[in-house]
């Protein structure tokens, strides 16, 4: 079928987005398209444009490995050219009813279908619709008349290198807008155009660059302040100067041009979904749609899949395409990723199967009650189960990924200082936590969520006992989780709250007191730099550092000196809870931090539970005291440290620095570094804050809840137990961990498997490093892994000749500072 | 006459060249008003002249302002498409349009700036170059020439060697360890380590040393020793050059260190009589061992040496006497009262009859002639008192008395002569017959035989000599006179210099007037009337200066008094060849 | 808690080098041969030799070991701090060797080079321990790169200033900025020599620490009348002056880079060299033994 005009359609089923979950519903619907018609609404001029977006050649890789395609659709990982063809003639050849251009503006249900109007006015009804918009959103247009896309305006820029000698106008003070005009202008006489009259939103790189770049009258870039479209004039051809018609603040302006690229940002589909009627889990904004076990939405007939429904991977998002359009027909199937579940289950002590087992578990574990079944098997899908047995010839079995992994009865999960990525549920037996004491939990129980939520080592052990059936789930899977169900957050983060002042306070209270204190307790969080109380003020509260760290400032004749430093577990303010109740010092967050605000009265009623544990808390703060008085005393000292917390030292568990009076600048860290890692050097010497005598190297310091695991869509980065945050082979190049590390610590690039060996080096200096700046082939996300991957500890630090270069944790920082002055 | 297009686009932000035409065969492109072509930045003017096919060449008026790529250009030919670049500016040849020779494009240079930052860091010299021709020349230098030089002169040198030169700058003598000692200092050896050094990778053979040192003895006669003496492989298998260093300045070739010898010698070797030795001292070293003549033979008329040993150790020792059938008394002839010197008649000094010879070691040997007759002349007649008889052979000596008795008596003027004649009265000497009334014959056989009794019982020959008589009537057999023989060689395997013990005297004069006491220090002289006293020093003489063992002593070496190589020996490495041969048996 | 190499660990190879000095001294005292003077030829000579062969193949593994980023032998400070004491150490042992017998040979070739090497390595300790505050104090916090990018940054900026001034004014800032000679010499960069020009009415005049320029641009003030000539001569002035500056320190760090480097350029390659002497030295004694 060709595709469809005409005022008023009806079909079975309208798939909304042309990406990779619309296209594999598409392709499902035409297979029934005997007894079934469907129909392909995609907004853009062309499919996929999310994909169509990415840089040319950029190589799209087809994670998770072990989940098996079911679609109608090929899909293997190759360039980005390659993909597109290969789905462009499928769908043709698959006779996909495809209608380009059309953009959604609302949906309205009648009881028996739904009326989809689009842009251009016309209605198509459909009795389900299947949402597969994605996160992209639509670019938001420039909003006057000609501004859809075409040659001539256009929203997105694929590949600079295709302009050269043009005339190109490009919209908006962002930096995708400031990144694109940079591009061009090399080649091509650019206008920027600005609605305000500063780039304010611009990241500070781009805004020096951009600046720059228009001061300079050799650079054939120039920009228009406060200046918004009026009108548009297409070119009479492809290619022919059309004229853009601006407002200025020195009246209306022609600009006779080849292209106009608008870069005005996104509408989050959010907005979109919602005003079809559809409910989210919570305000979160990363929060995700309610959907059931068939993808659809509160809204009968309306079914979600792919991004927005939480399922960012292309392979995830075909096979629901596939799966979607199965049940909207009402056929009983397994899901693709069935066997994956099978697998999780398959050393579980019962034959049942393995949906039952699902089902199950979702029963046993209150908390999971509130989950959709959906969320519920991703999670399953994505953890570990972890199943403790003394049966040695059922160990000695050798398990693979993604079926149940066997432990030794009595054996640690995790040991007090570990640094945890995972978060456990226990579903059978026992598991025994032992901090100072040791607590037994219950089936349905969590545990691990301190370190996963403070992002510090965890404070107690976990030994798992005989016969005991655990789910390991991963960290980004479980904040995903909490970002989305309101319920789960909250149990999780009692639970946390109730442990935290467990293991600080050792309270004996009856429980039912316990209970109403802690649900009385608040949160409070704090951005990097916020003041959570000033000095002098009246100590009516003490502070638990939930996560982060806060700093204690002093006043020190005149200037302010850091004499402090307390990260997660650690009380603030309690000096003023012993005798003069006036805080000494004032507390500010050095990261972005969370604390647990305990009134004074809680706070007594806490500690005097609990005499014993009174001493320690005096014992903490006369040390506490001591510190600070020792750092306040040398201006250096706290000179230094305050210069390192801001460079974000604070938030780091092993940070490199070099001591600039010993470098000598032989770089020969970074050669070590390379060498080490596949010839890419993943720190870089020439770069990075420098101040008296500490320098800080552009290095990932891998901190203590690390940016970049935010928004890993294959789960590539993990954090070893002992804080280290690497990135394995899993990773597909997205770039997301790039573009969220605050330290630039994380380089896109190509590692060299093949390197010169050492003699070559010696003899003939063969180069020990290469710079992960080519383009060819498929690029990878690069970063420090402190080398623990090979033996003898960070390489940099090793092949140091002068001893300069160092790593550190934060609590090495107070007496490393000592010992230096 | 040419005609140049040319296009400018000296700011990006254009979008369209500007072109000019310029008729001329030579363009100037300066930053001043005197170009043809002007460009703001360019430092210093430089030229562009036309060629064939539309080339053209550029030409530098100031030093390093033209690049073509990134090296600087003086003068260079651009042909089209190809671009010379100056100050930020390139300057491209390309195809002229219809009715131009040659065409050009200046444009700016985008990368010209990030090139002026990453200039900012140059190359320094390369180590790796500079290493890897120090490596070469020190390679040639410290191997490859000696290893060749020595090649070359080896006497089965490959046939290349005759391509190299003879003199190399560099020789094998560049691996000598240090000068040799002056004595090798010789044209013959000069800086040929060859000559030596015959095989690369083995030590010096002794073959080497004998090449020269024809006839330096060895040290142990392997021919007559069957002792197997411990010890003795290893002196049989040590090699010239082990005791012997070449090139080890500043100590001299020969080995003065005892140990050497002690190393063997701390142990006794019976069977050749050798004591064990330490060290010089009176336990370190046994007794002199001393060469002693003694008569034997069928009929006790022989002499052989015999070695002994002074086992006690003092000069007077009655076991050991000399047997030289000679009478003396050196207390006597030392005696003023009782002897002068026949012509000083002065006292007699020790070197009146002991003269040393030239090795300072030995003395000329005592004759007749050198010490005795000035005094004791042969004298038989008492009438003719100058005449004497001949010294060393009886029978001569008869028949020198028969002849001239008969003489005497058998001429009447002489007769007459003699009669009248009166004889002078001389002690020791008999009065002989002044007259005879017999025959001359008679007379004169009657007086030899009266003669010849007195001299071999009353005085005369038997003054000094051991005359035995004999029962034959027979005038020439009736007395045998023993033979003599005085020894002069006591110690046969030590040295010992006189010279350097001639303290307190005048060495230049032979006769050292009036210095016996330096002689008599060590020959007890003075107390000896016998002929058959042994004078000789021992030990214990020489130990009271030389004692080891003394706080203060003229240390000596072994080698001072003895020597390693021993005249008539084989060599040691000879011995070497069949000691292996004794072990293997 | 980071200390140099001199006190690496308590100066451990410090006290190491001391214990094999007392031995050496030992060795070398105890050869008392009446026929054989104190040199190579001893037994005493011959344990010296080898041990300093030793030594000397030790200090010359650092420059594989530097490269052997995967080596858990230690750390590559440890070896440094190793490499220094025992090149104190090398002289005395060979010295001892040697009984200071020298003479036209192999032997003292190598003697010799084994000096030039550890003479240039003491000075190369001395630049490790007093460069780096050098080149601390010049950059003063800041970053050679982000230098760079600032001179470039300002020379555009001071560029399109001037344009906006009359057209020799351009030119002569242009000829000020493009003449600020970035392709150096070697010696001039050692020597951190300035060979700035400026082209004031098409003569070339010395700008050395552009101070022609400034002085130029001071005295142009007073004699402009137009408030916006003024102004662009301010700007100039101050952006020159800040480029007086920049350039200095730029000059300063690049010499210091070179003299970090330069002894180098001694120390290996003739320590390459006295590997071959030694193995000449050493074969030369048993090639004539």
């Amino acid at each position: 079928m060709a595709n469809v005009h005409g005022s008023t359609d009806s079909f079975d089923i309208a798939i909304i987005g042309s990406g990779p979950a619309g296209l594999s519903a598409a392709a499902r619907a035409a297979y029934y398209q005997s007894n079934t018609s469907h129909i392909l609404l995609e907004a853009f001029s062309s499919q996929s444009k999310t994909i169509h977006d990415y840089q040319k050649r950029k190589f799209v890789m087809a994670e998770p490995g072990f989940l098996n395609l079911r679609s109608e659709m090929s899909f293997t990982a190759g360039t980005r050219e390659q993909i597109l063809e290969k789905w462009l003639s499928e769908s043709e050849h698959l006779s996909l009813n495809i209608r380009y251009n059309a953009s959604i503006i609302s949906i309205d249900s009648t009881p028996d279908e739904f009326a989809i109007t689009l842009s251009d006015g016309d209605i198509v009804n459909a009795k389900n619709i299947v949402l597969a918009i994605g996160c992209q959103g639509n670019p938001r247009q420039i909003g006057v008349e000609h501004d859809g896309n075409s040659d001539f305006i256009r929203y997105t820029l694929s590949d600079p290198a295709d302009f050269s000698d043009k005339v190109i106008v490009v919209i908006g003070a962002g930096d995708a807008a400031i990144e694109n005009a940079m591009a061009l202008c090399a080649e091509n006489q650019v206008y920027i155009i600005n609605r305000k009259n500063e780039f304010s939103r611009a990241k500070e790189g781009n805004l020096n660059q951009i600046l720059g770049a228009i001061n300079d009258d050799s650079v054939s870039l120039s920009s228009l302040y406060t200046t918004t479209v009026a009108a548009i004039e297409l070119p009479d051809a492809p290619g022919a100067l059309g004229q853009l018609i601006l407002d200025t603040p020195t009246g209306q302006k022609v600009i006779e041009c080849h292209h106009v690229i608008a870069r005005l940002g996104a509408i989050a589909p959010r907005a979109l979904v919602e005003s079809f009627g559809v409910n989210f889990a919570n305000a979160n904004a990363d929060a995700l749609p309610e959907l059931d076990a068939q993808y659809q939405s509160n809204v009968p007939g309306l079914y979600i899949i792919g991004a927005l429904g939480g399922f960012p991977l292309i392979k995830q998002a075909m096979n629901q395409g596939y799966d979607v359009i199965e049940h909207i027909l009402g056929n009983e199937i397994q899901a693709a990723d069935y066997p994956l579940l099978q697998g999780q289950f398959s050393r579980l002590p019962y034959v049942m199967d393995a949906e039952a087992i699902l089902t199950l578990y979702k029963k046993r574990v209150p908390m999971f009650k509130k989950m959709s079944m959906l969320a519920f098997r991703e999670l399953i899908i994505e953890s570990e189960i972890v199943r403790s047995t003394a049966d040695n010839t059922l160990l000695s079995t050798s398990t693979s990924r993604h079926e149940t992994t066997l432990v030794p009865s009595d054996t640690f999960l995790y040991e007090k200082g570990e640094y945890g990525g995972m978060f456990y549920t226990l579903i059978e037996g026992n598991v025994a936590l032992s901090g100072e004491e040791t607590t037994q939990l219950k089936a349905g129980q969590f545990f691990g969520e301190n370190s996963l939520l403070s992002g510090h080592p965890h404070y107690n052990s976990a030994t798992i006992g005989d016969e005991s059936i655990v789910i390991a789930t991963p960290r980004r899977i479980m904040l995903k989780l909490m970002m989305s169900n309101e319920v789960i957050n909250q149990g999780i983060d009692r639970m946390f709250v109730a442990r935290l002042i467990d293991s600080v306070f050792k309270p004996e209270l009856p429980a039912q007191q316990l209970d109403q204190l802690i649900d009385s307790l608040s949160s409070k969080s704090l951005n990097a730099g916020q003041t959570l109380y000033e000095r002098d003020a009246h100590g009516d509260a003490v502070y638990l550092v939930r996560s982060g760290n806060i700093s204690l400032v002093n006043n020190n004749d005149g200037h302010n000196v850091i004499s402090a430093q307390r990260s997660a577990g650690e009380l603030v303010g309690q000096i003023a809870m012993m005798g003069n109740p006036i805080y000494q010092d004032s507390a500010i967050a050095a990261v972005k931090s969370s604390v647990l605000v305990i009134a004074r009265s809680d706070f007594f009623t806490l500690v005097s539970s609990n005499p014993q544990k009174i001493q320690t808390l005096q014992g903490d703060v006369s040390q506490l005291l001591k510190q600070q008085s020792l750092i306040a005393a040398s201006g250096q000292d706290s000179h230094r440290l305050a210069f390192l917390l801001e460079q974000g030292i604070g938030e780091a568990t092993n940070a490199m620095l070099i001591k600039q009076s010993l470098c000598i600048g032989c770089d020969n860290c970074e050669t070590a570094c390379a060498s080490t890692h596949q010839g890419v050097s993943r720190l870089n010497r020439q770069i990075g804050a420098i101040s008296g005598d500490i320098h800080i190297p552009n290095a990932c310091q891998h901190c203590q809840e690390p940016h970049c695991m935010k928004d890993c869509p294959t789960n590539a980065i993990n954090r070893n137990i002992d804080g280290q945050v690497s990135i394995d082979d899993k990773c597909i190049g997205c770039g997301n961990c790039a573009s969220n590390c605050p330290y630039n610590a994380i380089t896109m690039g190509n590692v060299v498997e093949k390197q010169a060996g050492l003699w070559s080096r010696l003899l003939w200096g063969a180069k020990d490093v290469t710079h992960a700046h080519s383009n060819e082939g498929q690029k990878k996300a690069l970063k420090c892994d402190a080398c623990s991957s090979i033996n003898g500890g960070p390489a940099c630090v090793r092949a140091c000749p002068t001893g300069a270069a160092v790593r550190v944790n934060p609590d090495q920082l107070i007496s490393m500072l000592r010992m230096d002055s | 006459m040419m005609s140049f297009l040319v296009q400018y686009k000296l700011n990006a932000s254009q979008n369209t060249y500007s072109e000019t035409a310029i008729e001329q065969d030579k363009l100037v492109v300066s930053s001043g008003a005197e170009g043809d072509i002007i460009l703001p930045n360019v430092s210093a003017p430089f030229t562009i002249a036309g060629e064939k096919g539309g080339a053209v060449r550029v030409k530098e008026l100031a030093k390093n302002t033209l690049f073509v790529g990134e090296k600087t250009v003086a003068a260079q030919s651009i042909t089209q498409d190809n671009s010379v670049s100056v100050n930020g500016y390139i300057i491209t040849v390309i195809a002229p349009p219809v009715g131009f020779d040659h065409a050009l494009n200046l444009n700016v240079d985008k990368t010209f700036k990030q090139q002026a930052l990453s200039q900012r860091q140059q190359k320094s010299p390369s180590i790796r170059w500079f290493s890897y021709s120090l490596f070469i020349i020190t390679l040639l230098v410290c191997l490859v020439l000696p290893i060749t030089s020595f090649m070359t002169q080896q006497d089965s040198a490959p046939e290349w060697a005759a391509l190299i030169p003879d003199k190399l700058p560099i020789s094998d003598a560049f691996f000598s360890s240090g000068p040799l000692v002056s004595a090798h200092q010789i044209p013959s050896i000069g800086d040929k380590c060859i000559t030596c050094h015959q095989t690369p990778f083995e030590m010096v053979p002794d073959q080497s040393c004998t090449q020269c040192h024809t006839n330096s003895g060895g040290h142990i006669p392997l021919s007559n020793d069957e002792s197997g003496m411990s010890g003795f492989n290893h002196l049989a298998n040590l090699r010239c050059a082990d005791c012997h260093r070449e090139h080890n300045q500043p100590v001299s070739l020969v080995q003065s260190n005892n140990a050497l010898c002690v190393d063997c010698h701390q142990q006794a070797f019976e069977k050749n009589d050798l004591g064990a030795v330490v060290a010089f001292s009176k336990q370190g070293h046994p007794n002199f061992g001393i060469d002693l003549l003694v008569l034997g033979g069928a009929n006790n008329l022989t002499w052989t040496k015999q070695h002994q040993t002074w086992h006690q150790a003092s000069s007077r020792d009655g076991g050991l006497v000399e047997q030289s059938n000679l009478k003396f008394s050196h207390e006597m002839h030392m005696n003023p009262d009782k002897v002068l010197h026949q012509t000083t008649s002065q006292s007699l000094a020790c070197a009146d009859c002991h003269q040393l010879s030239s090795d300072n070691e030995h003395f000329t040997p005592i004759t007749m002639d050198n010490a005795c007759r000035d005094c004791h002349a042969l004298s038989f007649d008492s009438f003719e008192p100058d005449i004497e008889l001949p010294h060393g052979n009886t029978y001569s000596a008869i028949v020198a008395m028969q002849a001239h008795f008969i003489r005497q008596f058998s001429d009447p003027n002489l007769r007459a002569l003699r009669a009248q004649k009166k004889a002078r009265r001389v002690p020791n000497k008999r009065q002989s017959l002044a007259t005879c009334e017999k025959s001359a014959l008679a007379c004169g056989q009657e007086e030899s035989v009266k003669e010849l009794n007195f001299q071999f019982q009353q005085a005369g020959c038997v003054t000094c000599h051991v005359v035995n008589k004999t029962q034959t009537t027979s005038i020439f057999d009736q007395y045998t006179v023993m033979p003599v023989k005085l020894n002069n060689d006591w110690y046969r395997s030590a040295k010992f210099n006189h010279r350097t013990h001639f303290v307190n005297a005048s060495v230049s004069d032979q006769h050292i007037a009036g210095s016996n006491n330096m002689c008599l220090d060590c020959h007890d002289v003075m107390h000896s009337s016998k002929a058959s006293d042994i004078l000789m020093p021992n030990k214990p003489l020489c130990l009271t200066c030389h004692d080891q063992t003394l706080e203060f002593s003229a240390q000596l070496q072994c080698i001072d008094c003895h020597s390693f190589h021993i005249d008539g020996i084989s060599y040691p490495h000879e011995n070497a060849v069949a000691a292996k041969e004794i072990n293997d048996e | 808690m980071q200390v140099n190499i001199l006190q690496f660990s308590k100066r451990r190879y410090l006290k190491l080098s001391l214990v094999l000095l007392g031995i050496c001294m030992t060795l070398y005292l105890s050869q008392t041969g009446v026929d054989q003077p104190p040199n190579g030829g001893t037994w005493q000579g011959y344990v010296l030799g080898s041990l300093g062969a030793f030594v000397i193949g030790l200090l010359a593994w650092q420059g594989v070991r530097k490269r052997s980023y995967h080596s858990t032998l230690g750390t590559l400070q440890g070896w440094t701090s190793m490499h220094v004491y025992l090149g104190f150490l090398l002289p005395v042992i060979v010295v001892l060797h040697t009984n200071g017998q020298v003479g036209f040979n192999v032997h003292t070739v190598a003697f010799c080079l084994m000096f030039v090497v550890i003479l240039s390595g003491f000075y190369g300790m001395y630049l490790m321990l007093v460069m780096p505050r050098l080149s601390q104090q010049n950059l003063a916090n800041e970053q050679v790169v982000d230098l760079r990018l600032a001179l470039s940054a300002l020379d555009e900026s001071l560029i399109t200033l001037a344009s906006q001034g009359q057209q020799s004014l351009g030119e002569l800032v242009n000829s000020a900025i493009l003449l600020t000679e970035t392709k150096q010499s070697f010696l001039n960069r050692l020597l951190a020599r300035d060979t700035a020009k400026v082209q004031i009415d098409s003569q070339l005049a010395d700008n050395k620490n552009q101070q022609t320029m400034i002085n130029y641009l001071a005295t142009q003030i007073p004699d402009s009348v137009k408030q916006k000539e003024v102004n662009i001569l301010h700007q100039l002035l101050t952006g020159f002056s800040k480029r007086q500056i920049l350039l200095h320190t730029l000059r300063k760090d690049t010499q210091y880079n070179i003299i970090k480097k330069l002894w180098l350029t001694i120390h290996i390659p003739f320590t390459v060299s006295l590997i071959v002497a030694l193995i000449g030295h050493v074969v030369s004694v048993f090639f004539y033994w």
